[in-house]
């Protein structure tokens, strides 16, 4: 675990003012008082955390070249903000809405695709990144009766939190966050492989998140203008198994969003799986750059 | 075909070193205790070894029996094998139809 030079900062304030007063108060509040105090932190984020925005400035002019105006890149930078707060607090929403109230704000396309892949009989595998709606995507799996696991760390092992957060803020936030429609499978588990092996057997389904190098086994490709490390274990899996890979997108909030799957991925063959994982690492990253560069503003980790 | 116990453990220890791409000869491998010890930090290498295993024994391991237990050591792994081997035989393995592999 990478360890941080601080024991506490600023930011664990928020994330407790986040995990507990807010989320209590989240329990009792209508929800339209929810969304627009959530709105308004978001107003104020965006205004206050200037060095982010620089960040995010910097990394979309990386990406999105010439062809955008400073203008719009501004706009870009100020929605990834408000977006990423909104995202926070439609996490707390999401946990008191109902099955039928939610998906009647939203459209889900091309589920047949995801029930195609499954009619193979091998499990699915779901490649997604981290964006707006991956939550209320899974919300919505586990609504539809289709079991589903996705993997995360058990400590945050950010370099730019401090000693708490990675240590005890970031497990709590994974214990006390999320809790309809999404089982999370830690990487650190000695019997990952197992459980992996088990849902696929079982036909189900594993969501595995492509933006976050947690695995064991990576490889750096060119992502967005940078170099970027992703994992691959899930594409050994795929090797062994001949499990499906269906890219998923879900991008909005509880009022409004979409949820899209595409044709599962045409992966190509190899005769040794460290060329298979390296040809088809190819194939994923460039699909996650197109999903990142048609919706911008809604990808969390920028 | 019958394989005696000694016959399933040599064949699984030679599926390691195969699958996992070991740079250990059989006699440590046998030596080693857990399995955990084999494939390191690396949960997904057993993924392969099941495959492995399948192909090898053409058996099939169902999702019900992919737990912990079985695959602790090179023991408890070669009796289920044998055990998986037996009901092929005899057709008496409770479940083994039920794999969607």
């Amino acid at each position: 675990m990478t360890t941080s030079n601080r024991f506490f900062s600023i930011r664990d304030i928020g994330i407790f003012f986040y995990l507990v007063p807010f989320r209590m108060a989240a329990s009792v509040l209508p929800i339209g008082a929810i969304r627009f105090f959530g709105l308004l932190m978001g107003h104020v984020y965006s205004a206050l955390a200037y060095r982010r925005k620089r960040r995010i400035q910097q990394r979309l002019r990386t990406a999105l070249g010439n062809s955008t105006t400073n203008d719009e890149i501004m706009e870009l930078s100020r929605m990834c903000l408000l977006n990423a707060v909104a995202c926070h607090v439609d996490a707390l929403i999401l946990n008191r809405i109902g099955t039928q109230a939610l998906l009647a704000n939203g459209k889900v396309s091309g589920l047949e695709h995801f029930k195609n892949a499954l009619l193979k009989g091998k499990g699915v595998l779901l490649v997604t990144g981290h964006f707006t709606g991956l939550k209320i995507a899974c919300r919505f799996l586990h609504e539809s009766g289709y079991p589903h696991f996705g993997i995360v760390k058990r400590h945050a092992d950010d370099p730019g939190a401090s000693w708490l957060e990675n240590r005890y803020l970031s497990s709590y936030w994974s214990k006390v966050i999320d809790q309809k429609g999404r089982v999370p499978v830690f990487v650190e588990d000695k019997d990952l492989g197992l459980r992996i092996m088990k849902r696929l057997r079982e036909n189900g389904i594993v969501i595995i998140s492509l933006d976050v190098p947690f695995s064991q086994h990576l490889l750096t490709r060119p992502f967005l203008g940078y170099e970027q490390a992703f994992p691959v274990g899930f594409l050994r899996i795929v090797y062994s198994t001949g499990a499906a890979v269906v890219p998923m997108v879900g991008i909005g909030n509880s009022s409004a969003f979409t949820i899209c799957f595409e044709e599962a991925v045409n992966l190509r063959e190899a005769a040794r799986k460290d060329e298979f994982v390296a040809k088809n690492i190819d194939i994923l990253v460039r699909i996650l750059e197109s999903q990142i560069l048609k919706d911008p503003a809604h990808w969390l980790l920028i | 075909m019958h394989l005696s116990i000694e016959d399933v453990k040599d064949r699984i220890v030679e599926v390691m070193i195969r699958e996992l791409e070991l740079t250990l000869n059989p006699e440590e491998v046998h030596g080693t205790s857990r399995l955990d010890d084999l494939f390191g930090m690396d949960s997904i290498a057993i993924t392969e070894l099941i495959i492995g295993i399948e192909k090898e024994f053409t058996i099939k391991i169902p999702a019900e029996d992919l737990s912990v237990e079985i695959f602790q050591d090179l023991e408890t792994l070669t009796e289920y094998v044998k055990k998986r081997l037996h009901g092929k035989t005899t057709g008496s393995i409770e479940g083994q139809d039920k794999t969607q592999c």
